[in-house]
């Protein structure tokens, strides 16, 4: 400050002994109250050794530290730790909220919520981002099975906040699952949605799901999830945005995408038999795998209604690598399959709690026909049919392997191999002629250049083709292992265009839009593997495809594919390596970058944003 | 289908603004909402306020104070005669500066009906001189102690609550009678030590410690000119804020929350310093200071009343600290 007067220097006096004062009041309280406590506590506990073993001065530390950090005694800022998502949160997302005064059909939602110790004021945020909803037909159904007096005495007051708030309180404690099944039974909505007790909603949440059910009522959706994010234990900061696919059968077998905000028909809930127990840790998974296979019209809506508070998942608190936990997703899963009469093995993937793999094995014989797709390079086509080779021998399936090259030598005595060589001059006209001759139920398409690494892929493969009818055809995540990056995880449509997902983003690296390595619905292959059904490829192609080049009958099959209403997916459990046009760049002396770092080759980020300035009267 | 049996009683107190009668009490006249009774109290006005207001709303109760009584207990004279008729469920507030819309009470009364702990209501306020712009939407006191208009100067959506927040304004508001008989100052709701400035913040942590709750309902639209009324002189508004803000704070909050405030407040208030010196106002930069040390010395009749409310504050001071963030 440059005091250049009497009058600023009086003023700045009176302002540092204004300071000086509430500094010392302050000192004095922040000394004496972590001693005193400390005192009192040492005071208080059972035994004598924590005070031997306490210097005085590690305590103090220890209290000071607990008053100030733990209780928010500084003015501490908490920056926002995702800069790009604040400034999407900020000058994006207001645009996107739908009007409430549209809406000509408006059901009465339950939103249930079981209570259990919660902490006082995340409660009271819960309650109040469902009394702001701008939506206003709801009723908020509490369920108590708090074992603290104090909680339940602040629930129960809770419902004089507003009328359409009920408090059923329970002396025991039956689970979550029996808990909120209290609460789902005294519901009175047509529709119920699931909410946590620290967890907000958006308060434009209830009218866009209100907004989606605007359609007869033979076309309304059943179940209806939304994007959610994660929020602060302390304050409102919210981060880690998971922006979620439309409807993905396969991803929710793999984890429970949809977990949140969930709202599904009371009626079909109540067909379903409401949540089971004996899957607490994965009771909700369990329900949305059950809905699912009961029949369900599901919708998603693309806007994040739900806040996910970060408290649950720090990892002293992690619930869900618990065993227990894990067991029951496996379980309902297990269900899941019996259901549907398929059959395999579900495991959890390791070091990943929530995710599950599946390996799907067919009781019958199952002949798979792999055509290796013709190459110029013959160095690279011999590497291709050597691996192939290789790695198939490790699997249980019968298969017949088709080559162009006539003088590739039987490679292994394995009777479950066969090596077939088909000549064509030129390499026109292989596929088709492979494919005809070809007798397995499963084919496999393998470009040159895309080299299969693990064992036993063809059985995962051929198993997940033959058991699920509404797969049409299934492709393993092409990886450039040199590097680690993801050089094909299928096509999506984005602006009416296809694009490639994860093109360039390093394996199982974690986006707004899940990680990089989970199963995924697209609505397109690349081609370079294709895993596929005979009937699904005699659905597509007519009897004269003899004359087709291999690049006709390439493009025939994925365009048959796409437009077939058959799911295709990536199935990231195998992985193959292909380079493709990911080079690796050259070593040089001065490469005016850091060694340590990847130039990742695709922006994957958030939807633009449009600068609307303040000064605009729109 | 409106609950017409809950009776509103518009309370409008008034300072030689006879120029800006006309319109503040047509807004009334033309509320859809049709049960309710007008009481003017007039702060010894010189114009011809009282003649004007007698002349355009002839069933209007007139209450003359005889000389400037200030905000605080111009409206508490207002309320304790609009309490005398048992049928008023809701008192509400408007400056003679401002305007409500058509449906104003309307909507507010709807959204009432279903909070039996709702304390203070208001609509969204808007600038009387440009519609697209918000006066208020609510108040709240910050973390640094300061009383803060909630999305001052910002551009108006239609889909902004309806929320629960910290506080109301009180230039066009209602407030409900259970929460006025609830605590522990009777009809005198306004603090008339505050005179002006900061008693719609003190009633706003009031009830928010207290456990009631404060609605912004967005629908309900109003219109206020700013301080246009006694904007005459801002170092006084500045001088009367400062020396009512350590009161407040004092009067309302646990001991705990009374040391995080102020431990926020000399940095804040440095800011607010620079800031004021940078834009050349030394003046007001000086009306702060004395603001601040005449506070001081009221402090002890804060005191008093703050061990009233010992009984009545039961907030959680997370949930409180929370809401102080942003106000909602």
């Amino acid at each position: 400050m440059v005091l250049n007067s009497m009058m600023g220097l009086l003023t700045l006096l009176i302002v540092l002994i204004e300071t000086l004062l509430l500094v010392l009041f302050i000192l004095a309280m922040y000394v004496g109250i972590p001693i005193t406590r400390g005192i009192i506590r040492i005071l208080k506990s059972p035994t004598t050794k924590i005070f031997n073993k306490l210097p005085l001065k590690r305590l103090r530390q220890h209290t000071l530290k607990t008053v100030i950090f733990k209780h928010n005694f500084l003015p501490i800022q908490f920056t926002w730790p995702d800069l790009r998502y604040k400034e999407w949160v900020e000058k994006r997302e207001p645009f996107l909220w739908s009007s409430v005064h549209s809406l000509d059909f408006q059901p009465l939602i339950s939103i249930v919520v079981p209570v259990f110790n919660t902490r006082k004021d995340h409660l009271l945020i819960m309650v109040d981002s469902v009394v702001s909803q701008h939506y206003n037909n709801w009723e908020l159904i509490l369920v108590d099975a708090s074992s603290n007096h104090g909680i339940s005495a602040l629930t129960k007051s809770c419902e004089e906040i507003d009328d359409r708030i009920r408090v059923i309180r329970t002396a025991t404690n039956k689970g979550i699952a029996g808990n909120t099944n209290l609460g789902l039974r005294v519901a009175k909505g047509e529709y119920v949605g699931f909410l946590d007790h620290d967890d907000t909603l958006a308060p434009h949440a209830l009218s866009e799901v209100v907004r989606l059910l605007q359609v007869e009522s033979k076309l309304r959706p059943e179940l209806i999830y939304s994007d959610e994010d994660k929020v602060v234990e302390e304050g409102s900061i919210r981060f880690d945005p998971h922006f979620k696919p439309d409807w993905s059968f396969h991803l929710l077998k793999q984890v429970n995408y949809i977990n949140h905000f969930t709202v599904v028909n009371t009626k079909k809930l109540k067909k379903a038999g409401y949540i089971r127990r004996g899957f607490d840790g994965a009771q909700d998974y369990d329900l949305l795998l059950r809905l699912v296979d009961k029949g369900v019209k599901i919708a998603h809506v693309p806007k994040i209604l739900y806040h996910w508070r970060s408290s649950k998942s720090s990892t002293a608190n992690d619930i869900s690598s618990k065993s227990y936990v894990l067991e029951a997703g496996i379980r309902a899963l297990r269900d899941h399959l019996k259901r549907n009469g398929q059959s395999g093995s579900v495991k959890a993937q390791p070091n990943k709690p929530g995710f599950y793999e599946i390996n799907y094995r067919s009781s019958k014989e199952v002949i798979a026909s792999v055509i290796l797709q013709p190459s110029l390079d013959l160095d690279q086509y011999k590497t291709l049919t050597n691996r192939t080779v290789s790695t198939i021998k490790r699997n249980t399936v019968q298969t017949e392997i088709f080559t162009t090259n006539l003088s590739i030598k039987q490679l292994s005595k394995n009777k479950r191999i066969s090596m077939k060589s088909i000549v064509t001059v030129p390499d026109e006209g292989f596929l088709p002629k492979a494919v005809s001759q070809s007798t397995g139920e499963v084919l496999v398409f393998i470009n040159a250049g895309v080299y299969p690494d693990q064992k036993l892929w063809l059985d995962k493969l051929v198993g997940l083709v033959v058991q699920s009818p509404e797969i049409g055809a299934a492709s393993p995540l092409l990886v450039n292992w040199s590097n680690g990056l993801i050089t094909d995880c299928g096509y999506v449509i984005q602006d009416n265009q296809r694009i490639p997902l994860f093109k360039g983003y390093p394996v199982g690296a974690h986006t707004y839009f899940g990680n990089s390595d989970w199963v995924r619905d697209v609505s397109s292959l690349s081609g370079r593997v294709i895993v596929i059904r005979r009937e699904v490829l005699e659905k597509i192609f007519s009897k004269n495809e003899q004359n087709m080049t291999n690049t006709e009958y390439n493009s025939k099959l994925l365009e048959g594919l796409s437009n077939s209403n058959m799911d295709t997916i990536i199935w990231p459990y195998v992985t193959m390596n292909f380079v493709g046009d990911i080079a690796i760049t050259q070593q040089q002396d001065q490469t005016y970058f850091n060694p340590n770092l990847i130039n990742t080759g695709y922006e994957f980020g958030l939807q633009k944003i449009i600068n609307i300035s303040e000064d605009d009267n729109a | 289908m409106m609950i017409s049996k809950d009776k509103v009683a518009f309370i409008i107190v008034c300072w030689n603004n006879e120029n800006l009668l006309a319109d503040c009490l047509k807004s009334i006249d033309e509320q859809s909402y049709t049960n309710h009774t007008t009481i003017l109290v007039d702060n010894g006005s010189s114009d011809n306020s009282v003649a004007t207001a007698s002349k355009l709303m002839p069933d209007a109760k007139i209450i003359k104070a005889g000389k400037n009584l200030g905000f605080a207990k111009g409206n508490n004279i207002g309320i304790a005669k609009a309490l005398e008729d048992k049928d008023v469920k809701y008192i509400a507030l408007l400056n003679t500066d401002a305007r409500v819309e058509k449906n104003w009470l309307k909507y507010i009364i709807e959204f009432a009906k279903h909070k039996s702990r709702g304390a203070c209501y208001q609509g969204t306020t808007l600038d009387y001189y440009n519609e697209s712009i918000i006066d208020s939407t609510h108040i709240y006191l910050a973390r640094n102690g300061q009383a803060t208009q909630g999305n001052w100067r910002k551009q108006y959506t239609s889909e902004l609550g309806p929320k629960k927040v910290f506080g109301v304004n009180a230039a066009a508001c209602v407030i409900s009678r259970v929460f006025i008989e609830a605590q522990p100052f009777g009809t005198k709701l306004f603090d008339e030590t505050m005179f002006m400035y900061l008693e719609d913040v003190d009633v706003a942590a009031r009830a928010t410690v207290m456990r009631w709750d404060n609605y912004l309902v967005p629908h309900a639209r109003a219109l206020h000119m700013g301080s246009a009324s006694s904007g005459k002189n801002p170092n006084f508004s500045l001088y009367m804020t400062f020396r009512n803000n350590s009161g407040l704070i004092v009067k309302n909050f646990s001991w705990r929350m009374v040391l995080k405030i102020f431990s926020n407040i000399p940095s804040s208030d440095i800011d607010t310093f620079k800031h004021l010196r940078s834009l050349g106002k030394k003046s007001a930069s000086w009306s702060i200071v004395k603001g601040r040390i005449v506070g001081v010395f009221y402090l002890p009749i804060y005191m008093l009343k703050r061990h009233k409310m010992n009984k009545y504050r039961k907030v959680d001071n997370k949930y409180l600290w929370s809401l102080m963030d942003k106000g909602f």
